[in-house]
């Protein structure tokens, strides 16, 4: 199965197999053997020291001196959002902030571009759109909450369900 | 007069307040410290002998509520305050508070502070001891002369209205045939801007260094420099990176402005530490301001010299004299401290937060870690978002800065953004290398604020640490049998 995970939001594409103790892993750049134990990573032989956390669906990883941090993309729903001209499900916070205002609430039908709420961050208001046309699954945050960057904020049901 | 001191109320937080109470334990003290509620599961409050809490509308204000922290010290006992650095450490009321209250103020006088406080005060007072200061002459002083005065400063020459601030209507003028079409924009400006014309014009420093020297002084009349501290790596006025010695100071030089900012602290009557800054540039250099306080910045003397600072504090606060002179102080080898930051410099060094997820500091032979944090817990928005000072010191500056790289990449930061690859990027810039370091430097390299690339090979890492640390991604490697396993029939 292929995995996604963003890094600084552009798309890696890879799928791990079963080889031997360890694993193969298959990139667009080629294949490379790996296995991971007790925090040293191997890497067709190589091992490097590495630290890894997660929180949700991110994923932290220093390695070689460098943070790195990933956002790790749910293959069914990304499955579901690639059917419909590969737009989101889950609207994701681009900075930490306050929820200001909502504009929908759960099972509401929506227009591409209608503003679903309104953020603050850093003193600035910004609205949040809806990337399609959909119905509104879960709102998941209230007015005046706050909530870090990446915190998912609306999710549109996916497009199969709504057919 | 001896005053001994049994126990001492930290009046701050974070990394500072950690800092205070591990010379107040190694003086056998008691340490006591202040907290609000956001601060309760932090390092400095476990540390501390006793935890009084302190509540505000905000967290900041119960740390700027001086009644409320003299109440604190008087119920727990502590007949000393130290106030670390910000929060009320240059606030001479909060100084005569504790006074009147029979508590030791860690600091220097309250009329010291009053007098440093305010810039034109101290200005005047350096320049009237006949130290340093920026050559300038002010309108109002005698508009009659104001273009005279002005040209006789000399070029380059920076005019600024009297009103002014944030760099409206400021001029340079590094050709003196055009003061006085320059002073009239600058007047126009200051008028369009502030609704005042009268201008302020001093000689300006270009491409200007900030050199610092950290002094004590004792009741009984001693005082010492210990050297100097280059803090010329700025951003927006906010000190990213300082070392000590500075990196090109002949030591004709170093000798001529340790020598002044010992002698304003002696003029002041100084006792305490303190930390005279000097604006340099082309061999001169001119007083900038005193600051009352034990800096961020410390630890570099520290290092180079040897000195416990806040252990020195502590001790000219109960009475004691000094006890030595300044020939028993030398500089000893380079040190380097930087400040690792929860922001991120890519989107314009806008500050993160998060929870500290795991956070593993380096360690070693002349490496040192000051920080309020620790793993489990999080960068929050209610303060500054620091996490840590890392102090190198070595031999030479060479192998200073190749130690703070090596440390930088052992410092293990998980769950928020940090400015750790920034200042790798910066140290190991050609420039800093170099030791060819101005105020502006920063300013003008936002090339290196920029995320780098990763390289195929490196993303190939990440990749691959990410798929083996993700449950998803192994559970459905592991429900495929390898091919060799498919054969020999996994199901069994």
């Amino acid at each position: 199965m292929q995995h996604i995970f963003e890094i600084g939001g552009v798309e890696h594409r890879l799928w791990l197999a079963r080889s031997g103790e360890g694993y193969r892993l298959h990139l667009d750049g080629g294949e490379a053997t790996i296995a991971l134990a007790n925090g040293r990573l191997r890497i067709d032989g190589v091992e490097t020291s590495i630290h890894v956390a997660h929180e949700g669906d991110r994923l932290f990883i220093h390695i070689g001196g460098d943070s790195h941090e990933l956002l790790y993309q749910d293959p069914v729903a990304h499955h579901a959002a690639g059917a419909g001209r590969g737009s989101q499900d889950v609207l994701h916070a681009p900075m930490p902030g306050v929820v200001v205002a909502l504009s929908v609430e759960e099972g509401q039908a929506v227009k591409e571009g209608d503003i679903l709420l309104v953020i603050e961050s850093m003193k600035l208001e910004t609205a949040i759109r809806a990337p399609r046309d959909g119905v509104i699954e879960t709102a998941h945050l209230a007015v005046g909450k706050s909530f870090e960057r990446d915190a998912p904020l609306i999710s549109l049901a996916p497009l199969e369900a709504q057919a | 007069m001896i005053r001994p001191i049994s126990s001492v109320l930290v009046a701050n937080r974070g990394e500072i307040a950690v800092r205070i109470l591990r010379s107040v334990r190694k003086a056998g003290l008691t340490g006591v410290i202040v907290h609000h509620a956001v601060d309760a599961d932090t390092p400095a409050v476990r540390m501390a002998d006793k935890a009084v809490p302190i509540s505000g509308s905000t967290p900041v204000a119960a740390y700027l509520d001086g009644p409320q922290i003299v109440a604190a010290a008087l119920a727990a006992g502590a007949d000393a305050i130290h106030p670390g650095y910000g929060f009320l450490s240059e606030n001479a009321e909060f100084a005569r508070a504790c006074d009147a209250a029979g508590i030791v103020f860690i600091g220097p006088r309250a009329e010291t502070i009053d007098l440093m406080g305010d810039k034109v005060r101290a200005r005047n007072f350096v320049e009237s001891r006949g130290f340093p200061v920026a050559p300038s002459a002010i309108e109002d002083n005698d508009p009659a002369t104001f273009v005279e005065r002005a040209r006789a400063v000399g070029a380059p020459l920076l005019i600024k209205p009297s009103a002014g601030g944030g760099g409206k209507g400021m001029r340079i003028v590094r050709d003196l045939a055009l003061l006085e079409e320059e002073i009239e924009r600058g007047r126009n400006e200051g008028l369009r801007y502030f609704g005042d014309g009268r201008l302020f014009a001093e000689r300006y420093v270009e491409r200007p260094r900030h050199i610092e020297v950290q002094v004590l002084g004792d009741a009984h009349g001693n005082v010492v420099h210990l050297f100097e501290r280059e803090c010329s790596l700025q951003r927006r006025f906010q000190k990213v990176v300082e070392e000590a010695p500075s990196p090109t100071l002949p030591p004709d030089e170093r000798a001529r402005i340790c020598e002044v900012a010992a002698g304003i602290a002696r003029a002041a009557g100084y006792v305490g530490a303190g930390t005279v800054e000097f604006i340099y540039g082309r061999g001169e250099f001119f007083f900038l301001e005193m600051n009352t306080r034990i800096q961020v910045e410390h630890p570099v003397t520290e290092e180079v010299t040897g000195v416990d600072l806040v252990s020195e504090q502590l001790r000219v606060a109960a009475g004691e004299p000094l006890g030595y002179g300044q020939n028993d102080l030398a500089i000893g080898g380079h040190a380097i401290e930087v400040r690792v930051y929860a922001e991120d410099a890519a989107r314009g060094f806008v500050p993160t937060t998060g929870p500290l997820l795991v956070m593993i500091p380096p360690s070693g032979d002349g490496i040192r870690i000051d920080s309020g944090v620790e793993q489990g817990g999080a960068v929050t928005a209610a303060f500054d978002p620091m996490i840590a000072k890392l102090i190198v010191h070595a031999p030479s500056r060479a192998e200073a800065l190749d130690k703070a790289d090596a440390a930088l990449a052992d410092f293990v930061i998980l769950g928020c953004r940090t400015n750790i690859g920034y200042l790798r990027r910066l140290l190991r810039d050609p420039d800093v290398r170099a030791g060819a370091i101005h105020t502006g430097l920063i300013g003008e390299k936002p090339d290196l604020a920029a995320d780098p690339v990763p390289d195929d090979g490196s993303l190939r890492r990440v990749l691959a640490a990410a798929a083996l640390s993700t449950r998803a991604v192994v559970d459905a490697a592991d429900v495929v049998p390898a091919l060799h396993a498919a054969i020999g029939g996994w199901r069994n």
